[in-house]
């Protein structure tokens, strides 16, 4: 079975894990938990590229990074070897939002050949309007390893597994 | 000859007022007397003076100079006798240089004015002097010794009199004309006023200056200044021919000195020294002049008198009026800048100088009003600057000079005078020479500190707080070891100080030592403990030598591998950069590890731990993950790292070994790891294989081991213990047969039969214990034992004692005897034994009874010792009631012997009583019995009814007397009853 690491980055407090856990586990919570360092968990996804006839397991080491912000970037190590990044940003902060572009500098920096995926995280705080003109936003910003930007809700699970799968898929068709 | 006294002056009186500034207050009054004494002169001599005067002011001045010398006499030359060498000097010469006598009118007399110059000029004391040309006119000598420019014809226009005033102005020098204006202005006021009072004087020529020198004499006494002031006021009453020459002398001499200068003064550390040398001479001024231009005033006065009838007051009004007024202008300006003089020289000298351009000025305005007589205008003009400046340096002099000796004499002040120049002077003495300061000051550097320490601490310390680290670092550099010598004995105290106070820093600033120390110290320990290990040559040491030997480790090595047990659970090749598992090998017995999980984890923390723990340049690498006594190995190599989780300390060998295992991989299969890619089929199985070794490796040291060791370890224990335990359950069984068989003879032995004795057979030795009656049965026995076993020693420790009687028996015994001595009559004891020791006590009627007592309770085995308390019967011979014939009743006496006999039973409680009633032989016996029974009933009751109780009381009655009383023997005597004690034992039988 193939192994794939992945990372979760953002900045604090947008819901890197809770989306984790949603995906993972299929639970959430709204308890605020900080990350410290890293917390590591692991997904078996089946998956069906385009190019290939039948299905395909692939292991997903999913590496929860502990929340950065402008003042402590993060530690470049913990990136390396990742395949794909979801850049996570919380609609309900502007500022989470503007610095999804940092983040995935970072990424490709240490990772060119990997993909992303933007996750604008808490879509069901805000209604629709804000969230298509917040999706355009970070369109302009997007690169084109950027492989696709969700709304996404770790309460409602909005879209939390497509954007774990739609990596996933890249990440195995593209080699 | 004005100049002569001066001259005179110049030698004493400096001395006098640098000597002390009190004698400045005595001398107006002598100088006062010496003025009276020439007015006297004056009005004598006025009318008549010419050029004969000049015989006659020798005279007077030579007074003027005894006079102006008198005072000074007594202490100047003690005093300042280094003045004295340069005092000389001047009066050497000053008669032929200054006695050419100026006429009052300078026109009249040119000719000695000019000689007096050039003698003047030509003294070679007078450095300062300029030397002047040639003077044209012999009337301009006086100014001329002064300055070329200035030029002052005697008789000329008064416009020509501005000019050369003017000059005199320049001369002067320019520098503060401004301040000339003020006083200027006042001036010619007060003039007006001055003239007015002046005008009221009493128009007689002959006396015009009494009422002003008596004026000026009632000011004088008060002060110094007033005393300077009258001094300088008398001048005014002269005329002017002297004022060129005074002029010419004070510029010279007093203010142009001063002047000239005042880079000299301005040199702060001369300051005082050059101020009294140089001012000194001023203040000779007035009691010079006094006399001389009175003399000379007066002999103008007459003549002016004579040669201008017409107008004679006014001149005599303006030269009195004038002067008095700058006077007290140049008076409080002196004093004023004499105040500042202290604190600046040079300053206080243009100050001084000010005054005598306004006096100069002022005198000009009144020249310019007296236009009418040129010659009194000169002489006005000329007198009033010369007054006014001499007044004013004299008094300026003084009270610099006033000031200056309080200041010498004030700490306060002298401090304050010397404060600013402290620094400078300290600082070109250190320029100068460095050496000579160090060393000057060297021996009280220390006392400095010390006292400055005990004055405050704290800024002393603060002072050296910032040189101190680098002191120290100096002095360790300059003489390494001695500081440690000086600290080491507060060396312990600190450090337990520092625990005090910060544990936790102490701590931190000994961990990073602490652990290689106690590695050291423990490998050290190690080393000792094998070495001693090796020289030991127990069993387990010398298999261990063996094994050591055979496989080519140490011992040490050994022991700790046979006490550090370890297995490894895991073995994981993970990739470096995403943490993924490469291959993967488990042990099958633990529970299995999340590989992936792990695998993460620990590259995070390997991440981590290189970006954020190890220094940057520094290349150090995560090898070792302890937790309690579990371990996880990391090797890491360029793309992949190999973990290795084990329980136990793993040896050196098996850490060789998982590097060999990675450099094989990554020397065979590096390609195939850099490229990893999260497939793990992309590794060859190989790897895995590798890994697996590992596992493989570690149990098979574990399984070695067991066997062998232990066997022989476990043999030997055994063997140690059973054999031991098997002779000696042999030869126990031996002795056991041994002491049986005597034991058995011993007890075949009627005789020891009863007696309990011991036997103890080990090996051929037999002991014999216990104890038995006698020292024969002892030596029996010993035989017998000898005889059931002949082979062995008997060893016979039985102990033939005596066997004390049974106390039971023998108390029995005391109380058998008891009871048979109480039989006995009159014998009533009580006995108790105890431990040996029987106490007796009671009655007994005889003594052979007592004496039977004791023998008989000797006897009795087991009763050491008797004890008697027996009272022979104290009833039996003395207490008998006698009755009267046929009689049974207690009658009179009788009755009252009951008493004794209670008394005695309530004292005995355990004893009775037997009462025997008695009659005498008359009668019939059978009425005898009844009597006598009836008489000892009769006492029994009696004693019933004393509250004795009646099973204590017998009675009994016997028809005759008692047996000791016999026929012959008197009748009463056989009417008794007697009593017998009874033992309580006895009466209840």
């Amino acid at each position: 079975m193939i192994s794939k690491k992945i990372c979760l980055v953002g900045d604090f407090g947008v819901g890197k894990t809770s989306l984790i856990r949603r995906f993972v586990d299929a639970q959430f919570s709204d308890q605020y938990l900080s990350t410290v360092g890293v917390k590591i968990s692991r997904k078996v996804v089946e998956i069906t590229p385009n190019n290939q006839p039948e299905k395909l397991k692939l292991q997903m080491l999913i590496w929860d990074l502990e929340g950065s912000n402008k003042f402590k970037a993060i530690a470049p190590a913990y990136l390396q070897g990742a395949r794909g990044t979801i850049v996570v940003a919380d609609v309900t902060r502007i500022d989470t939002i503007d610095r999804v572009s940092g983040h995935i500098y970072n990424f490709l920096e240490i990772n060119p050949q990997g993909f992303l995926v933007v996750a604008l995280n808490k879509s069901d705080l805000v209604d629709e309007e804000k969230l298509s003109k917040l999706l355009e936003m970070v369109q302009s910003q997007a690169q084109d390893r950027v492989i696709g930007i969700y709304p996404t809700s770790a309460k409602t699970g909005i879209h939390v597994d497509l954007i774990f799968e739609t990596l996933a898929c890249a990440i195995i068709e593209k080699e | 000859m004005t100049l002569l006294p001066k001259n005179s002056a110049d030698a004493s009186q400096p001395r006098n007022s640098a000597t002390k500034s009190g004698e400045s207050n005595s001398h107006p009054a002598t100088q006062l007397e010496n003025l009276f004494s020439l007015l006297v002169d004056l009005q004598r001599e006025g009318s008549t003076l010419t050029a004969k005067g000049e015989q006659h002011q020798k005279r007077s001045s030579a007074s003027a100079l005894a006079l102006s010398l008198d005072p000074q006499d007594d202490n100047l030359l003690a005093a300042f006798e280094s003045q004295d060498t340069t005092a000389p000097v001047l009066p050497s010469n000053p008669s032929p240089a200054l006695s050419p006598p100026p006429d009052p009118n300078p026109l009249k007399e040119p000719v000695s004015s000019y000689e007096a110059l050039t003698s003047l000029l030509d003294q070679p004391s007078l450095p300062s002097w300029s030397r002047p040309p040639q003077p044209i006119s012999p009337s301009s000598q006086g100014i001329k010794t002064n300055a070329e420019e200035v030029f002052i014809p005697a008789e000329e226009s008064p416009t020509q009199l501005a000019t050369s005033f003017e000059a005199l102005a320049s001369l002067l020098e320019q520098p503060s004309l401004p301040p000339l204006s003020q006083p200027m202005a006042a001036a010619p006021q007060a003039a007006v006023t001055d003239l007015e009072a002046v005008s009221n004087l009493p128009e007689s020529k002959v006396q015009p200056v009494q009422p002003i020198t008596t004026d000026l004499e009632q000011r004088a006494n008060p002060s110094a200044t007033a005393a300077a002031m009258a001094s300088a006021i008398s001048p005014p009453t002269e005329q002017v021919e002297t004022s060129f020459e005074a002029l010419a002398r004070l510029l010279g001499k007093s203010s142009f000195p001063a002047i000239s200068q005042p880079e000299v003064i301005s040199d702060k550390s001369e300051v005082i020294e050059s101020a009294v040398e140089k001012l000194a001479p001023s203040p000779s001024l007035p009691n010079s002049n006094a006399p001389e231009s009175l003399e000379i005033t007066t002999a103008k006065l007459s003549q002016s008198l004579e040669l201008t009838p017409t107008n004679p007051p006014e001149p005599l009004e303006i030269t009195t009026s004038n002067p008095s007024q700058s006077l007290e202008i140049t008076t409080s300006n002196a004093i004023q800048s004499s105040e500042l003089t202290t604190s600046n020289p040079p300053e206080s000298l243009e100050l001084i100088a000010s005054p005598i351009f306004q006096e100069s000025n002022s005198s000009l305005v009144n020249s310019e009003l007296e236009e009418q007589d040129p010659l009194d205008l000169l002489r006005h003009l000329l007198m009033t600057p010369e007054l006014a400046e001499s007044h004013q340096v004299i008094l300026s002099i003084e009270q610099k000079l006033q000031s200056l000796e309080y200041q010498i004499y004030q700490p306060e002040k002298l401090i304050k005078l010397l404060l600013p120049l402290i620094t400078d002077l300290l600082s070109m003495k250190v320029a100068e020479s460095r050496q000579a300061m160090a060393e000057s000051l060297a021996p009280a550097i220390d006392e400095m500190i010390q006292a400055k320490i005990q004055q405050d601490r704290n800024s002393m310390s603060s002072a050296l707080a910032p040189v101190l680290s680098e002191a120290v670092a100096q002095g360790v550099a300059d003489s390494p070891g001695e500081f440690a010598k000086a600290l080491a004995p507060e060396m312990g105290s600190a450090i337990k100080e520092q625990i005090n106070l910060e544990r936790d820093a102490m701590v931190d600033a000994l961990y990073p030592v602490i652990g290689s120390t106690i590695s050291k110290y423990m490998g050290e320990a190690i080393r000792e403990i094998n070495e001693k290990v090796e020289t030991t040559f127990s069993p387990e040491g010398l298999s261990r030598k063996i094994r050591s030997k055979m496989q080519g480790v140490s011992e040490a090595e050994l022991i700790f591998k046979e006490s550090m047990l370890f297995s490894v659970q895991a073995v994981f090749l993970i990739h470096k950069g995403s943490g993924l598992v490469m291959a993967e090998a488990q042990s099958s017995g633990s529970q299995r590890l999340e590989s992936e999980m792990v695998a993460g984890m620990l590259t995070a923390i390997r991440s981590f731990v290189n970006d954020c723990i190890a220094q940057s340049g520094d290349i150090s690498e995560l090898d070792q993950i302890d937790y309690g006594n579990s371990k996880i190995v990391l090797e890491v190599a360029g793309y992949c790292y190999l973990t290795v989780a084990l329980q136990g300390e793993p040896p050196q060998k098996f850490i060789q070994q998982i590097r060999q295992t990675l450099i094989k991989i990554v020397q065979r299969y590096d390609k195939q790891v850099e490229l990893y890619d999260g497939d793990p089929d992309t590794i060859p199985p190989e790897v895995t294989k590798l890994l697996e070794e590992l596992i493989i490796t570690s149990s098979k040291e574990k399984a070695k081991k067991a066997p062998a060791a232990l066997l022989v370890i476990g043999s030997v224990l055994l063997g140690l213990i059973l054999i031991p335990w098997g002779i000696h359950q042999y030869r126990q069984h031996h002795n056991q047969v041994a002491a049986a068989k005597t034991s058995l003879a011993l007890t075949s032995e009627p005789e020891l039969a009863v007696y309990r004795l011991n036997v103890e057979a080990d090996g051929d030795k037999i002991k014999l214990s216990g104890k038995l009656p006698n020292e024969y049965l002892r030596s029996k026995a010993g035989e017998i034992a000898q005889a059931s076993a002949p082979k062995s020693q008997v060893n016979n420790q039985i102990l033939a004692v005596d066997v004390p009687p049974d106390p039971i028996l023998t108390a029995a015994e005391v109380q058998r005897v008891t009871a048979v001595l109480n039989q006995l009559p009159g014998v009533a004891i009580a006995t108790s034994y105890q431990e040996g020791k029987v106490r007796v006590q009671g009655v007994a009627l005889l003594v052979p009874d007592v004496q039977k007592i004791t023998s008989t309770f000797e006897k009795i085995p087991g009763v050491r010792s008797v004890a008697i308390a027996v009272e022979l019967n104290p009833l039996a011979a003395s207490t008998r009631i006698y009755f009267d014939p046929n009689s049974a009743e207690l009658v009179g006496e009788a009755s009252r012997k009951i008493q004794p006999i209670k008394e005695f039973l309530t004292r005995y409680p355990e004893l009775g009583l037997r009462i025997v009633g008695h009659s005498d032989r008359s009668g019939n016996p059978a009425e005898n019995q009844q009597l006598a029974l009836k008489r000892a009933q009769t006492i029994r009751n009696a004693l019933i009814s004393q509250g004795i109780t009646p099973e204590r009381l017998e009675f009994s009655g016997i028809g005759e007397p008692p047996q000791d009383v016999d026929a012959s023997q008197p009748q009463y005597l056989g009417r008794c009853v007697e009593f017998i004690p009874l033992a309580a034992n006895t009466r209840k039988d």
